[in-house]
Order: structure tokens, then C-alpha cells, then sequence
């Protein structure tokens, strides 16, 4: 989940995994087939005690439901549809084969005393293992969900409090410093407070167009000194020319900020089906396109240069006393193939 | 509404629970257009003060103790029409930034706005525009363009061509003069392309908008 907000709980503050582990398909063969061969077991000991048939074969029916009831006690936090009804389907299974060993033991005569208070207690025993489990993992799942929700809780307070005091006092610090250290100071503290409540963790490598934007200028506003304050209009997966496409912004909002004196920069992606756009702007001294001086050719170029290499554009518009923006085209491979001759 | 404008300044009423906030804008709103008249911290005391000194343009903090920004002007809306609202915020959650303008906000702006542009922003609020941060214009724009409109009300689902273009321009950060320019239509038009956008964002029936906005925290 990529867009979870601020007031959702976090994944990064961690997840509580829930209770119980869910078991491989192959543990899940081995253990029925133990089971299986445990309650044969029983039942050649039973015989070889000499207890009769009315005891082992409620005992038989008992092994039988635990073994299918056990498979239930790896019931997850959530379950589809299909999956909860087949749950149910097999403790009902379970619980029918304890109920029909009960009765036969229940069926039993009381001249038969001592068998029958073996047996019941080996279809107590039965339950226990049936059910054991399955209380045991449901119990913990319960109590893991109540913390992951207080953790939650907790967080969503904790946000809404850092947004109403703290963003804002950075705000404060932003608009009325008139020291330049201070109010760069201020503006990393804010970019970061928003990041770790709203977005993913910052130094992680961008996976996404917009984080990697976001990170590139999270840099530029940190060695210039500038505000960049960037708009971003749907969404994409970083490829190849995504990744150049993020490099030329880059090298754009460097230039604009060397060479602009403007003391913000807006950036602007809009992510179309079949074209990227990037504006960079600035409202700072601007230039006369024809006399740009040697520094900043190069820095065209290496704008131009990442383009070209995955097919995309660049224009410049300036104007003295104006500014500069500076405009970025990505056109996007349209998977045409399917659409036959 | 405004009716001299040469004659009286627009009166402002400023609604932010921190009094250094409020204190900081009050001192950067000098504009011979304008006069601070009043301020209010909370809810409560907001919607009293408004009733009482009804001015031309509130500017109104998103996140206010006892409520919400949308809390005020639902209880002045009403009764006060002529009252302008300009939602201010350090906000990041959509969800609050969209439901102040749907209760009937006529702009929305950062805390970062630079002053004189916040001047500008007030003035144009005070004058029936609508204000747009880029921010807004971005989250316009991908609300608008990502499904097919509601076939029961198209005209409201919908973005015209050049209300795209010029929600296009202020997602850039243009300002409506400049728009016009690079348009070459008046500024009159680009205003009136702005407000029929708002009153979109308004009315439209784009009923997950807001859960949606909070999804991508757009604005």
C-alpha cells in the first residue's frame, strides 16, 4: 500500500503480526498423517488392554474429529468468504465426530464403569486437543488486533498533535525568520515532520515517479536554500525513462536554483496515458534566451541529454525579469503490439 | 461582496488558534486594500465574532480547536452569505482541505503563501473569485480526469477544455494575469473559468472524493 495517509496506522511503525503462524500445505500433510498414525497407535493399545469395541471406536471417532479440527487453528486474521465457510464446515466436522464418540461412550453400560470414565476421559482430552489450540491462537489474535488498534490510535493523536503544533510553529519560524540559516533549518524540519506522517521514510530509494521528485528536491532545497514546492498529477512506476525523466528535473530545479535568486521553485508533473510533462518554474531574474552563457549551456544539454537518450524533449521560456521555466516531455511506450497489423 | 472598494477597505476577520500565527499575518496584511478587524481562536468564538462583526473575507485555519474550519462556516454560511471564506492551512490531509471548500470556501492557500500574494488572495475572495493553490489545481485536475463522468449530472463531473487549461496553468503556479496572458483572454474570463471550477468542486456528485483525495493526499 503505497498511499496509506497520515491517519491511517503506519506501516512503518510496524505492523503487529497477528498470532498464529499460517502452516505450509507440507507441515499440514505431515501432521494429519501423525495423527493419524498416533491415533492408530491408541487404538492397537486399547485392544491390546483389552478394552472392547465400544470404547475403541468412539475413541477412533474422537481422533478422527480432532485431526480434522485441527486443521482449523491456523485461522488467520482474515479469512475470504470460501475460506471462513470451509473453516466452519470443519470444526462443525469435528465437533459432530466428538459428539458421536460421547454418545457411544455415553451408550456405554454402567457395569462397564471403568471403561467408560477411561473413556470419557480420553475424549476430554479429545476436546482439549481439538479445541486447545484453536482458543489458544483465536486469544491471541484478538489481543494482537487490540494493540495494532491502539497503536493506531496512538498514532493518528500523535499526528494530529505534531500537525497542529509543531508543522505549524514551523510554519511560523518559516514566514518570519529573516534568517536564511533559520528558516532553511525550519523548512528540512517541516519537509521531514510531513514525510515521516504522511509519506514513505525518507532515504529510502523512490520507487515511484513522485517520491523520486519529491527526494530530489528534498536535496536541492537543502544546498540552495530554496522552497521547492512540487504538484504531481497521477501516478507511475519508475522504469528506465522514468528514471532519466526524474535526473533532467533534477538538473532543471539545480539551475533554477543557482541561477534564478528566486527563493522558490514550482515544479509540476502531470503523468498522462501517453505523455509526461514536467514544468520547472521560477519567478526569478530570467535570462535572454539567445546570450544563455557557456555554464548554462551546459547545463541545457545535460537536461537535453538524459531526455534524448529515452525519447523525450526539452523546451526552455525566459524572460528577463520574469523568469524561467523550464518544460519536460516524456512521451510514453504505448504497448501497440496487441492491436495486431 | 465588496460595493466601495475605493471607499472601505475590505475588513478581514482571522481565524487560527495560534495567537503568534494570527499576530505574524496581521502584520504582513498591510495593504491599503484591507483591515484586520477582528480574530477569533476557536470554533466558538469564531462563529460569534463573524456573527457580530460580519466582514468581507474570513481567513480561516483548517484545524481549529472544537471543530473544524467547515464547522464555522456551516453555522455562518446561512444566514451571513456576503461572508467570504479563504480556507489558510499548513494541512497535508486532503480530506480537511476539500471538506472546508465543499462547505463553501472560496479558496484554499498555504501557510507559505508569501504576503502579498495572501493580500492578493483576500482581495480576490472578498471579490467573488476563487482562489486556487497549485496544489488544489493539481488535486482538481486528477479528480476531474480519472473516470467517466456521473451521466446524471455531466455538467458538474466534467472540466471544460479550457477550465483543464487553465487548472493546467495554476498547478504551474501561474497567477490569473499571467494565465491571461498566455491565453491571450482577459483576466475577467480566466476568473470566471476559475469559479466555475470551484463551484464544480462544489456540487459535483464525485462522491468519494474526498476519501479518495485523503487515499493520494493530493492536497
Amino acid at each position: 500500500m503505497k498511499d496509506l495517509s497520515g491517519r491511517e496506522p503506519d506501516r512503518h511503525i510496524g505492523t503487529a503480526h497477528a498470532g498464529p503462524v499460517a502452516f505450509t500445505a507440507a507441515t499440514d500433510r505431515t501432521r494429519v498423517l501423525g495423527m493419524a498414525m498416533i491415533a492408530g497407535g491408541v487404538l492397537f493399545l486399547l485392544r491390546w488392554l483389552g478394552l472392547g469395541d465400544r470404547i475403541v471406536w468412539p475413541v477412533l471417532l474422537v481422533g478422527a474429529g480432532a485431526v480434522v479440527a485441527w486443521q482449523t487453528d491456523h485461522v488467520e486474521v482474515v479469512l475470504s468468504g470460501t475460506e471462513r465457510r470451509l473453516a466452519i464446515a470443519r470444526v462443525a466436522g469435528g465437533m459432530l465426530l466428538v459428539g458421536s464418540g460421547l454418545a457411544a461412550v455415553v451408550s456405554v453400560s454402567f457395569s462397564a464403569a471403568r471403561d467408560g470414565i477411561f473413556a470419557t476421559m480420553v475424549v476430554l482430552a479429545g476436546a482439549g486437543l481439538i479445541f486447545g489450540p484453536w482458543i489458544w491462537s483465536l486469544a491471541n489474535e484478538l489481543t494482537a488486533e487490540r494493540q495494532a488498534r491502539i497503536r493506531a490510535d496512538e498514532r493518528s493523536q500523535v499526528a494530529a498533535h505534531l500537525h497542529d503544533s509543531v508543522l505549524q510553529t514551523l510554519a511560523l519560524i518559516q514566514r518570519q525568520s529573516s534568517e536564511p540559516g533559520t528558516v532553511a533549518l525550519a523548512r528540512r524540519q517541516e519537509r521531514e515532520l510531513r514525510g515521516w506522517l504522511y509519506d514513505g521514510p525518507i532515504g529510502v530509494e523512490a520507487t515511484d515517479l513522485r517520491s523520486a521528485i519529491r527526494d530530489a528536491a528534498a536535496e536541492i532545497e537543502d544546498m540552495h536554500r530554496v522552497r521547492v514546492e512540487i504538484v504531481v498529477v497521477g501516478e507511475l512506476e519508475l522504469d528506465e525513462a522514468g528514471t532519466a525523466l526524474v535526473a533532467a528535473t533534477r538538473e532543471a530545479m539545480v539551475n533554477a536554483a543557482k541561477w534564478s535568486q528566486a527563493d522558490e521553485i514550482a515544479v509540476y508533473v502531470e503523468i498522462e496515458p501517453a505523455l509526461i510533462s514536467v514544468f520547472v518554474r521560477d519567478r526569478g531574474v530570467g535570462f535572454v534566451p539567445a546570450d544563455i552563457g557557456m555554464d548554462r549551456q551546459g547545463i541545457a544539454n545535460s537536461i537535453l541529454d538524459r531526455l534524448d537518450r529515452v525519447g523525450g524533449r526539452a523546451e526552455v521560456t525566459s524572460e528577463v525579469g520574469e523568469g524561467t521555466e523550464v518544460r519536460l516531455f516524456l512521451p510514453r511506450v504505448v504497448n501497440s503490439n496487441t492491436n495486431g497489423e | 461582496m465588496v460595493n466601495d472598494m475605493d471607499d472601505k477597505p475590505i475588513s478581514v476577520v482571522l481565524v487560527d488558534d495560534h495567537a503568534l500565527f494570527r499576530a505574524g499575518v496581521r502584520a504582513e496584511l498591510v495593504d491599503s486594500r484591507l483591515e484586520v478587524i477582528a480574530e477569533a481562536s476557536d470554533v466558538a468564538e469564531a462563529i460569534e465574532v463573524i456573527a457580530a462583526r460580519q466582514p468581507d473575507v474570513v481567513l480561516l485555519d483548517v484545524h481549529l480547536p472544537g471543530g473544524d474550519g467547515s464547522a464555522v462556516i456551516a453555522a455562518i454560511a446561512d444566514e451571513y452569505p456576503d461572508v467570504s471564506f479563504l480556507a489558510l492551512s499548513v494541512s497535508d490531509a486532503a480530506d480537511d482541505v476539500i471538506d472546508t471548500i465543499r462547505a463553501g470556501a472560496r479558496g484554499y492557500v498555504t501557510k507559505s503563501i508569501a504576503p502579498d500574494e495572501l493580500a492578493e488572495a483576500v482581495v480576490k475572495v472578498a471579490g467573488g473569485d476563487a482562489v486556487f493553490s497549485p496544489r488544489l489545481a493539481g488535486f482538481v485536475l486528477d479528480a476531474f480526469s480519472r473516470d467517466a463522468p456521473d451521466p446524471a449530472h455531466p455538467e458538474l463531473d466534467r472540466l471544460t477544455p479550457r477550465e483543464q487549461e487553465v487548472m493546467r496553468y495554476l498547478a504551474r503556479g501561474y497567477a490569473y494575469k499571467e494565465i491571461a496572458r498566455e491565453l491571450t483572454i482577459s483576466i475577467k474570463t480566466v476568473e470566471s473559468h476559475a469559479s466555475a471550477v470551484l463551484r464544480k468542486l462544489q456540487l459535483t456528485s464525485r462522491y468519494e472524493l474526498t476519501s479518495w483525495a485523503t487515499r493520494r493526499r493530493l492536497v
